[in-house]
């Protein structure tokens, strides 16, 4: 089971905010191919966030052509990004976001509740399976507030899993961890992965990108090769 | 702290001025809240709390003889002396005779004044003196001494300019020449409340101290100061003994046997406890529903500002500190809203004004007055600490902790529980109001609806008192001189009104429907049957000329109404109503049959027609017998032309709209008698308005409050969701980068906003349930657990919670799924 499944060619983001505008990303391409563990990394402020954001059908490009799953999706409505977020795409954000008022289970099955005619045994099938691959099944009816940070993210990334995503995205996914649950969550990514899962991931920890098999750079909004980075770093 | 206290002033200033949309939302519902409290604080003071410009007037009492039928029976001299000879020397007593109104001249102009004949020593009961001149000796009630006047300021002001020398002055009035003895003081009343007053000393003679039966009796109104240790009700004892006594001694005697002795102003303003405690109870619930509301706006700004409140804590302001500060910021609100409620509450009166008038009594004495402001500042006051206690005290309790670090970005469930109570409690206010507002919606549509029995098309209607030259009590010497005023001054008026352009018909009755009313009962005897004398027939006497019917569009059920030649030389003919006919001639043809009264003429009148019944002053209650002699028999001597010497109505339909006719029925009247008054020149719709009375009013400021409260919950019930979807923007573009679509989110915010709006109306129609007892005896025409009423307030509302949540839904259904990935 392998192939492409993003394609992105030229994509241009450009944010218009009282009257300047903000080129946030100018001409990127990238390819990622079915179960590829990509991390991105960059300065602050170089468009990593806003790449994963139209990556994840978050927000739509200004120019430039994305292809998912061999789907011109750079230019759909909101209903059908939904849709296809719901269906293709799992998250993992560095604050976790969790919904305090909902249980761990709850917060697991609430992108599958979002999934039009999936009966309700399925989707408890698929929240225990998701977090027993967590290792949070234990944890299934207590809040996110009673849970440390590790155990949210942890929780955050079986939410991202039940819906079998087609690719995961994950923003900083250690921003808000100390370092030993960072490590678990890197670990657990990375078994993820070996266990097939697409994954793109954006960090500016070099041991955590490291973790993965490619490194892409970012810079001013460019995708640049590994010696180009360091040259422009040493330039600035 | 002092000079904190300006700091927090400032702090709030510069707070203001960057949410506009706060604080001016905050003080418009405070402004209402406190405006409803200020309009009716101001009238419960005028009428129920003020103190009688009088010395003591809490031990001042009126002695009244109540009728078994809501009305107050008045005693004749001779009885009220020996009462008042009963009570001793220690208390002291004085009557109040006559009233009535009358048209003088002096050197400022004209001026319709009310004339009062009372009792020499009154004044000393009051404890009144003027501010100058003297006030009645005690001889000054006997015939021939009696024709000297004290005159009220607003008199003195107007018709003698202030002249410091009008004592010594006359002045005409009903024809005869006064001296002017004295100005009572500016802030003097008597009866209270009264406007343009004169006072006189009645006559008095010898006949009329001791008569206690037959035409030389004077009838009044007692009134005595109660000496100390003497109780209003240990009085009442007295007399009711005294009374029996008196009654016995008189033979076949028609004198009341129940006294009542009451507090001159509980007797002036009982009848209004009821309806302005009601009132007041809703704008309590009014001023409540406004706290909550910026109680639940205070919280929004709170839980906003809590991480600057965890800052300044952390920098070591202390937790009374920052207490203070809200309760400043609220201060500021609350005052800014009095301000503005203040001008609200007046202008509310202002607007009502009519209603208010028509329906309360003692609202001559309505002002805005310091007790007015003095509440007001300290409802100002407890509003500020309720709005601002809570919420300091919440924004006080979340962890200092929790706040810096910012991490649990979602609200903290006891504030949002709270809010939600608040909101819940306001719409169940509102709805108790919408309920109160809907059952008087539909009394007064029920009372619309009510066949009347006349026409409202075009017809003016106006009382008439023609204040003769001479002076009630001297028929004789009237007869004597040949004056009758049916013909100087009523037929010739009649005469004038039908020549006006427009005019279709004109006619004079002395009762006209839904218009205060003389209510003479008469007794008399049918076909020369005799009855013993309690059950002879009786029904409501009135007078009326030849038109009357085609005036009102009242049909005619038998025979024909007065004509033209129904003359004074002509047979005594009378026409009943239906009521009349149903209760003495049930089956048969009243027409033809005699009616008696008295001898002579009216001995024998004979029955020419029977008109429909119409509704009388009230259109809720039935119709009673009623028997109309006409005008043009009436002379001095006959029956009931004591009553055209009163006071008589006009009614005039018109091909024109009535109220066009005004000036010209003025004009016509003083052209026949120019000492003529008027009152009441209105058309019958408005004269049936009125007589809706007290509920029209209720109706009114139910309406308003209602409209008023569904404002503020439908603000409270906006400004929480918008809260909320606000503070939850970040959990629900966390649901769109789930895949929810917004139709899904628009749900959300929609389900929430109803399990509110259920709750909330489960608990309104449960307190409805049980507040509208207090409407019973107010509504009509339906019940008051009207289902229908019931269900359509609940739509209203339920319509409006609707339209409240139908922009913070959109709101939270246009946030982009991009800010999921933002860091805060
Ligand atoms: N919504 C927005 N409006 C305006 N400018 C934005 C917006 N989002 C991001 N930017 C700008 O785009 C650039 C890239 O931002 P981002 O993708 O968040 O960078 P990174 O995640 O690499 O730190 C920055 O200069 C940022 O200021
Ligand atoms: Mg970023």
């Amino acid at each position: 089971m392998s192939g492409t499944i993003i394609e992105i060619e030229n994509l241009t983001k450009v944010f218009y905010t009282d009257e300047i505008e903000t080129h946030a990303l100018s001409g990127v391409h990238l390819t990622i191919d079915r179960g590829e563990y990509v991390a991105m990394s960059g300065p602050s402020g170089c468009g990593k966030s806003t790449l994963l954001s139209i990556i994840g059908l978050l927000d739509t490009p200004t120019g430039g052509r994305y292809t998912l799953n061999g789907k011109e999706v750079a230019n759909l409505n909101f209903a059908d990004r939904s849709r296809i977020r719901n269906q293709e795409i799992g998250f993992i954000f560095q604050s976790f976001n969790l919904i305090g008022d909902l249980t761990v289970a709850e917060n697991v099955e609430l992108p599958l509740t979002y999934r039009t005619g999936m009966p309700s045994s399925e989707r408890k099938k698929k929240v225990q399976e998701s977090l027993e691959r967590v290792n949070m099944a234990h944890r299934m009816r207590h809040y996110p507030a009673q849970l440390s940070g590790g155990q949210q993210q942890r929780v955050a990334v079986a939410r991202a899993l039940a819906g079998s995503p087609s690719i995961l995205l994950a923003d900083e996914p250690t921003g808000n961890l100390d370092s030993k649950n960072g490590e678990a969550v890197m670990k657990l990514l990375q078994e993820l992965h070996q266990e097939g899962a697409t994954i793109c991931m954006v960090t500016h920890d070099p041991r955590f990108a490291a973790h993965a098999e490619r490194q892409i750079h970012l810079f001013d909004g460019k995708v640049v090769a590994e010696g180009e980075l360091n040259q422009l770093l040493a330039e600035v | 702290m002092f000079a904190n206290c300006i700091q927090d002033f400032r702090y709030s200033l510069r707070q203001f001025r960057k949410s506009p949309g706060f604080a001016f939302t905050a003080i418009a519902v405070l402004a209402l809240g406190l405006g409803a409290n200020v309009a009716v604080f101001t009238l419960i003071d005028g009428i129920l709390l003020r103190s009688l410009p009088y010395a003591h007037p809490d031990r001042l009492v009126a002695i009244n003889a109540p009728s078994a039928n809501g009305f107050t029976m008045l005693l004749n001299y001779s009885n009220l002396k020996q009462l008042s000879d009963a009570m001793g020397s220690r208390t002291q007593t004085g009557v109040m005779l006559d009233q009535s109104r009358a048209s003088v001249v002096g050197p400022g102009g004209r001026l319709q004044v009310e004339q009062e004949t009372v009792s020499s020593d009154l004044m000393t009961v009051l404890g009144a003196q003027p501010q100058i001149g003297r006030s009645f000796r005690p001889e000054e009630n006997e015939p021939g001494r009696e024709h000297v006047l004290l005159i009220g300021d607003d008199v003195w002001r107007r018709l003698f300019n202030q002249d410091p020398q009008v004592v010594g002055k006359s002045l005409l009035v009903k024809g005869r020449s006064y001296t002017i003895i004295g100005v009572m003081p500016k802030e003097f009343s008597f009866p209270f409340g009264g406007e343009k007053q004169v006072w006189s000393p009645a006559t008095i003679g010898p006949q009329a101290r001791s008569a206690m039966a037959g035409p030389k009796q004077v009838w009044g109104t007692l009134f005595a100061r109660l000496p100390e240790g003497v109780t209003a009700a240990s009085l009442e004892a007295d007399l009711n003994r005294v009374q029996a006594q008196i009654a016995k001694e008189v033979p076949d005697s028609e004198i009341p046997l129940k006294l009542e002795v009451t507090n001159y102003q509980q007797s002036l303003n009982h009848q209004a406890r009821k309806p302005l405690l009601l009132l007041y109870m809703v704008v309590f619930g009014i001023w409540a529903l406004a706290c909550l509301n910026v109680t639940s706006l205070m919280l929004v700004r709170a839980i906003g500002r809590s991480r600057e409140m965890a800052v300044r804590s952390a920098l070591g302001a202390s937790r009374s500190r920052l207490l203070q500060q809200s309760i400043v910021e609220s201060l500021l609100l609350s005052i800014a809203g009095s301000v503005l409620g203040l001008l609200t509450g007046q202008l509310v009166l202002k607007v009502l004004w009519h209603q208010i008038e028509r329906n309360l009594p003692l609202t001559n004495e309505v002002h805005l007055e310091w007790r007015v402001v003095v509440s007001l500042i300290m409802l100002t006051c407890i509003t500020a600490l309720l709005t601002g206690i809570v919420p300091a005290l919440r924004a006080a309790r979340r962890s200092v902790q929790e706040d810096l670090h910012g991490v649990n970005s979602t609200a903290s469930a006891s504030h949002t529980r709270m809010r939600e109570g608040l909101v819940i409690a306001q719409l169940a206010l509102t709805l108790v109001f919408l309920v109160g507002a809907g059952l008087f919606l539909r009394t007064i549509s029920a009372l619309r609806q009510v066949p009347l029995g006349f026409g409202q098309q075009n017809v003016l209607t106006g009382g008439v008192i023609v204040n003769p030259t001479m002076d009630a009590a001297d028929s004789d010497e009237e007869s004597a001189h040949g004056l009758n005023l049916v013909q100087s001054a009523y037929l010739p008026l009649l005469d004038r009104l039908r020549a006006i352009p427009g005019v279709r018909v004109a006619a004079l009755s002395s009762v006209l429907p839904m218009r205060s009313e003389f209510a003479v009962s008469l007794a008399m005897t049918l076909d020369h049957k005799k009855t013993a004398y309690a059950q002879n027939p009786t029904a409501d006497g009135r007078l009326a000329t030849a038109g009357l019917v085609d005036a009102l569009g009242i049909p005619m059920m038998r025979g024909r109404f007065f004509a033209e030649e129904d003359s004074s030389t002509a047979p005594v003919v009378v026409v009943i109503n239906e009521a009349f006919a149903n209760k003495y001639f049930a089956g048969q043809n009243p027409v033809g049959h005699t009616v008696s009264m008295g001898k002579g003429r009216f001995a024998d009148a004979r029955i020419v027609g029977v008109i429909a019944n119409m509704k009388q002053t009230d259109v809720t209650k039935p119709t009673k017998p009623e028997m109309y002699f006409c005008l043009a028999q009436i002379e001095p001597g006959t029956p009931l032309y004591g009553i055209a010497k009163a006071f008589m109505q006009v009614a005039i339909r018109a091909s024109v709209p009535a109220d066009a006719l005004r000036a010209q029925f003025d004009k016509a009247l003083h052209d026949v008698a120019p000492d003529a008054t008027t009152t009441d020149v209105e058309t019958i719709h408005e004269a049936v308005e009125d007589s809706f009375g007290s509920q029209t009013l209720t109706s009114r400021l139910l309406e308003g409050f209602a409209l008023l409260a569904l404002v503020i919950a439908s603000v409270g019930l906006y400004g929480l969701l918008s809260f909320t979807v606000a503070q939850r923007t970040r959990e629900i573009a966390v649901r769109f980068a789930l895949g929810a679509q917004q139709a899904s989110i628009l749900q959300m915010v929609l389900r929430r906003a109803q399990v509110l709006m259920v709750a909330g109306l489960a608990c309104g129609t449960t307190l409805a349930w049980f507040a509208v007892k207090l409407t019973q005896g107010y509504i009509y025409g339906v019940q008051s657990h009207d289902a229908a009423t019931f269900a359509s307030v609940i739509g209203v509302l339920a319509a409006a919670c609707f339209v409240a949540a139908w922009m913070p839904a959109r709101h939270a259904a246009a946030i982009e799924p991009v800010v999921a990935l933002r860091s805060e």
